[in-house]
């Protein structure tokens, strides 16, 4: 990477805030070379969760669709489609998100206030989550976490952002995360909702905010969180079967002991590929949400490290272009965005290892899922742009 | 605001990095602790999740006559189960209704099964194997077929008061099949394959086999030949004195070794749920009886071996004897002066409340309990029961005097068996059993019986002076229609009244006879109880003559040679003044004639009747000068001519002194066209018990080779053979997308 003049810095002691809003304020500068490696980090999980989604999901696709190649056709397409998007957004300059910010938080807002109605949401496995374009069907989930990281970038990094105050810095965002929250819960999808409260606080915190502000809310927001488990009959079971899965293996345990079994069945260097037994329709959401314990017991303990390593580089990569990145906007949207991303496979890895109680979230770049795959691929798209103009 | 510099948020995204870091290392060791801590475990219970388990059954053991001629045996019948997980809600009621058609079961109750939460559930067990074919060609959902063992007793009923009877899971219920059942079961075994979660196998799936261990093989010391003789007996006094029970046991002296037990009246245990519960009850071990004067040598022998009384001690027997309380009378008007020989000649109950009397009470129980009659003999039946006695405490004159001739007490005809026996082994009392040999599947001898010597009760000398004296009985005294020409037989009759709660009841009886023979060396002990016996009551006349003749077959059958001092043994006791000289051979058959006497011209060979109608076999045994018995296979069951013989007594070329009666065993259903050859069977695809069932009724015997369906055997349909033939099967596991349950080689 070329060096740049210190002049050229991009924060100041002015605050995290950009000297203009914008892109015509900003200062020339020359993009440098892409962050190839995260890129290649990126591929490798891509290429993993296709072969992977396909293995999982052969012998349920057979049963279902009469095809075991239904979802690895489908994942094959998504994944096309989520590379292209991933190489437009690579070469479409982040500033350009500020301009958009506003427009992008709205359209995900409508796009979730949509789905909800009748007639353009539909329903499957009991959740109104998907709008469908012709054969295409997006989930509005997705994009919502993804807008709501670029608006919070966008608002936390504005010029005179009161971020260090309660009320008017820290209490905006979070009742914004809650408003979407809130909409997502109507789904209902739990697991992405939190995904986006996640992302909020991550960015705030990001952002400078006093932490006794961000663990004041948290504190509060608990007894909200077991409110949300607790009033919900599935939730409840999930969350009690979370502490004690065996009390009811054939129930509310089902799929955690399910998932324990399959990793369990792996061992250090799993039944080898295709060779899973637990894929027989006794794992459910085996290509989906636990497609890790599939790889747990296909490849074992080797397997799943190799994918915890491909996360940790992820991450490594990821923060090291927040911490480089040319100006404040920058720093939170990269920030943001692999936080989201890592919020997202911790909490699906822990799900899968009946550390966390089952919540619904996707592993990124490795599960099935068309919008996940899509809009996972565009973020890394921002993120590789912005490490064009890291410094460092 | 100094503290949202740059650095400031570099620092929280370095921060934001390491807490991820370490989350993703918390996620690395708690999966590792998943999949090597509990790897193991957690494979097996999945595993264990995924497969469902079909049971097999062990084969249950084979019990086998001392000769090792098969008395139980198991078959393979095939058994209808349901895995109700695989039956798709779509296909509930076309599978109920199919198994309803078939089987015969109300549909509701189907549903029922074919729903229950379960992962296994047996629909039907042991079906014909019709309906398991028909079953099998539905080829249903869910539903499936497992071979099953199916007990099966190929003599009908034949000593089923000694085997006893199994439940449906094979599990021993009554006699030697319950007190044995441990051995006889072995371990189960199961099937378990891989299933995916709506029940369908699973490609490539791990189908685990886990032979059961078949249960161990019993030998008896139980003699077919002689139990079916004990049996044609009972029979014959079941149908002649309309009685309402008949038991006998045979028993080695010398080991305890019972011969035959068998009880009247009987049961098929192949269909033991046709007959009522109480013809199982088995009178010979269960039920006490009050054993009259057949309870006489006991007291007999207690004063011989105390010295009390001498062989030639005489007692007075005016028809009645005082004793304080009450006057008690003899069978007889008065025997009057009378020897201790002639007392239990002629079972003079005056005598024997004298020496009940002169023994006391103490000396009295000392050798009841001696001779083992106020416990269990411990033979291996279950449900022994015991006698009943007053409390030695505080016995009057009366109830001794009482006792003396065997009233007012009671015993098993085991227990008494036992005692009796325990004279004729020297003054030994022997532990009966029933068991010879356990083995184990290859033949490998697991448990060996051997003679169990309980105590010495009297001395030899005691012992062969009471043989003598129960000699007379049967020479000249109440027990002559016991006489087995030839042979000399020690005996003793008894004829006890019935008490009905507590009230001597006059019109019934237990007629009875005890003996033992050939006195010299005794080889077999019997008794023989006939329970309220119409027209006739007396031991003597009702008990005494099936005794003799059950004597007779089983001292041929068991080429007892006859007793050679026979005449000069009589002559002895004779000469100490027992009258009756001359009884020689007065019941007897022309052809008592002692060894010495015969001429060669008298003996002839015993020639081959096996394999003739009763017609040809008559035939033969005539020209050669011999007599031809082929007896009641059951009490008044017609004798077919044309019924072929399959077993014969003496066999063929033994050397017999002319006249003497061979004793022919017939087909149990001799058909008409029967002649000396059959043709073999097409058994090919049937199963085990189809197999026995057909071979058996043409007279052919059944050797099993494997499990399963009939697929080779040897010789090949059509051929012609001798009844009796041995027709090697081979039977293996039908259809190549089954289990294998094939199990090592059986013996």
């Amino acid at each position: 990477m070329r060096k740049r003049p210190a002049a050229e810095r991009r924060f100041n002691a002015g605050g995290i805030a950009d000297r203009a809003l914008g892109t015509r304020d900003l200062p020339k500068i020359e993009a440098g070379p892409t962050d190839y490696s995260l890129l290649v980090a990126v591929i490798l999980l891509l290429g993993l969760g296709i072969v992977m989604v396909f293995s999982a999901s052969a012998v349920m696709a057979m049963t279902n669709f009469n095809d075991p190649f239904y979802f690895l056709k489908r994942q094959a397409v998504w994944a096309l489609i989520g590379l292209l998007g991933m190489t437009v957004l690579m070469n479409f300059d982040y500033w350009h998100y500020k301009k958009l910010a506003p427009a992008i938080i709205v359209l995900s807002i409508t796009l979730l206030v949509a789905v909800l109605l009748p007639g353009i949401g539909r329903i499957s496995h009991g959740a109104r989550r998907w709008i469908g374009f012709g054969p295409l069907t997006l989930t509005p989930s997705e994009p919502a976490k993804m807008a709501m990281v670029i608006y919070l970038a966008y608002l936390l990094s504005s010029k005179g952002y009161k971020i260090k105050t309660f009320f008017r810095g820290v209490l905006p965002p979070v009742l914004l995360g809650l408003g979407m929250f809130a909409l997502i819960l109507q789904q209902p999808d739990l697991g992405t909702g939190l995904t986006v409260m996640g992302s909020t606080f991550i960015m705030l915190f990001s952002a400078g905010a006093k932490i006794w502000h961000l663990l004041g809310l948290i504190g509060m927001g608990i007894p909200g969180v077991f409110a949300a488990i607790f009033m919900e009959e599935y939730r409840r079971e999930r969350f009690l079967a979370f502490l004690d899965p065996w009390a009811d293996p054939r129930g509310s345990g089902y799929h955690i002991i399910q998932s324990l079994y399959a990793l369990g069945s792996g061992g250090p260097f799993g039944l080898g590929l295709g060779k899973s037994r637990q894929k027989f329709l006794y794992l459910p959401e085996m290509h989906t949400d636990f497609i890790f314990a599939i790889i747990g017991e296909e490849l074992g303990f080797v397997g799943a490290m190799l994918v915890i390593i491909l996360f940790f580089f992820f991450a490594w990569r990821g923060y090291r272009i927040a911490m480089n990145a040319p100006d404040g906007f920058s720093c939170l949207l990269s920030c943001g965005l692999t936080s989201m991303i890592l919020i997202q496979a911790l909490v699906n890895i822990g799900v899968v290892t009946g550390t966390l109680p089952i919540t619904g979230i996707p592993l990124p770049f490795l599960s099935f899922g068309g919008s996940s795959l899509v809009f996972t691929l565009a973020s890394v798209g921002i993120l590789l742009n912005i490490s064009r103009y890291c410094t460092g | 605001m100094p503290s949202s510099t740059g650095l400031d948020l570099r620092r929280r995204a370095l921060l934001l990095f390491s807490v991820t870091s370490v989350c993703l290392f918390g996620l690395l060791i708690r999966l590792g602790y998943i999949q090597f801590v509990l790897g193991a475990e957690l494979s097996e219970k999945a595993l264990d999740a995924r497969m469902q388990e079909v049971p097999v059954e062990a084969r249950r053991g084979v019990i086998y006559d001392r000769k090792g001629r098969e008395l139980a045996i198991s078959a393979t019948v095939d058994s209808v189960f349901a895995i109700p997980a695989q039956i798709k809600p779509k296909d509930l009621d076309r599978v109920a209704l199919a198994l309803s058609e078939v089987l015969g079961i109300p549909k509701d109750r189907l549903l029922v099964n074919l729903t229950k939460p379960v992962s296994f559930v047996w629909i039907k067990r042991k079906v014909d194997e019709d309906t398991a074919k028909r079953i099998r060609d539905l080829d249903l959902p869910g539903i499936g077929l497992t071979p099953e063992t199916r007990r099966f007793y190929p003599k009908g009923n034949l000593a089923c008061h000694v085997l006893g009877i199994v439940g449906i899971d094979n599990q021993g219920l009554e006699g030697i099949e319950l007190v044995y059942d441990k051995a006889l079961r072995g371990n189960p075994g199961k099937i378990v394959v891989e299933f995916d979660a709506t029940g369908r196998k699973i490609p490539a799936a791990t189908h685990r086999y886990i032979a059961p261990e078949d249960g161990c093989n019993l030998m008896l010391t139980v003699d077919e030949v002689i139990q079916f003789m004990v049996e044609r007996e009972l029979d014959k006094l079941m149908s002649t004195y309309s009685a309402k029970g008949a038991c006998a046991v045979v028993m080695d002296p010398k080991t305890g070794e019972i011969l035959a037990l068998a009880a009247r009246p009987g049961y098929d245990p192949n269909e033991y749920a046709k007959f009522p519960d109480e013809y199982r009850r088995n009178p010979v071990i269960n039920d006490a009886f009050s054993p009259g004067s057949t309870f006489k040598p006991i007291t007999a022998a207690a004063v011989l071996e105390e010295g009390l009384v001498t062989k030639v001690s005489r007692f007075y027997c005016g028809g009645s004897v005082k004793v304080p309380g009450a006057t008690i009378s003899c069978w007889s008007s008065g025997h009057g002066s009378q020897t201790f020989v002639d007392a239990v000649k002629n079972s003079c109950n005056v005598a024997f409340v004298n020496m009940g009397l002169r023994l006391g009470p103490d000396l009295f129980y000392k050798y009841v309990k001696a001779f083992g009659l106020t416990q269990v003999t411990g033979i291996d039946l279950p449900g022994e029961a015991m006698g009943i006695m007053l409390e030695p405490g505080n016995i009057k004159p009366v109830d001794l005097a009482v006792m003396s001739f065997g009233q007012t007490l009671t015993v098993t005809p085991i227990q008494l068996l036992s005692a009796i026996s325990a004279i004729a082994n020297d003054g030994v009392l022997m532990k009966p059993h029933l068991v010879k040999e356990i083995r184990g599947l290859d033949g490998t001898l697991i448990k060996e019986v051997k003679p169990e010597a309980v105590r010495r009760v009297i001395s030899q000398e005691t012992a062969k002076d009471l043989a003598l004296a129960m000699e007379e009985v049967v020479k000249a005294g109440t027990g002559k229609q016991a006489y087995v020409p030839g042979y000399r037989i020690a005996g003793k009759t008894g004829t006890a009244q019935k008490s009905v709660g507590g009230k001597v009841v006059r019109d019934k009886h237990i007629s009875s006879f005890v003996g033992f023979g050939p006195v010299d060396d005794p080889k077999v002990a019997m008794l023989i109880m006939v329970d309220e016996p119409q027209g006739a009551y007396y031991g003597g006349q009702v008990a005494a003559p099936a005794f003799g003749s059950i004597m007779k077959d089983v001292l041929s059958y068991m080429e007892v040679p006859p007793s050679s001092e026979e005449g000069r043994e009589g002559d002895r006791l004779r000469g100490v003044g027992v009258p009756g000289a001359g009884m020689l051979g007065s019941t007897g058959a022309p052809q008592t004639k002692g060894p010495e006497e015969k001429g060669p011209e008298d003996t002839v060979e015993v020639p081959s009747v096996l394999n003739l109608t009763v017609e040809e076999a008559k035939r033969v045994a005539e020209t050669a000068g011999l007599g031809l018995d082929v007896g009641d296979q059951s009490s008044g069951e017609r004798i077919d001519p044309k019924s072929v013989i399959m077993e014969q007594i003496p066999p063929p070329g033994a050397l017999v002194s002319k006249g003497t009666v061979i004793i022919g065993f017939r087909t149990l259903a001799g058909s008409a066209e029967a002649v000396g050859k059959v043709s073999v069977p097409d058994i090919r695809g049937k199963t085990i018990r189809a197999v026995a069932d057909i071979l058996g009724e043409i007279g052919l015997r059944l050797d099993v080779k494997g499990s399963g369906v009939a697929r080779r055997q040897n010789p090949s349909p059509g051929t012609l053979v001798p009844r009796g033939t041995v027709i090697e099967v081979i039977f293996e596991e039908p259809g190549a997308e089954k289990p294998k349950t094939e199990t090592p080689a059986r013996e």
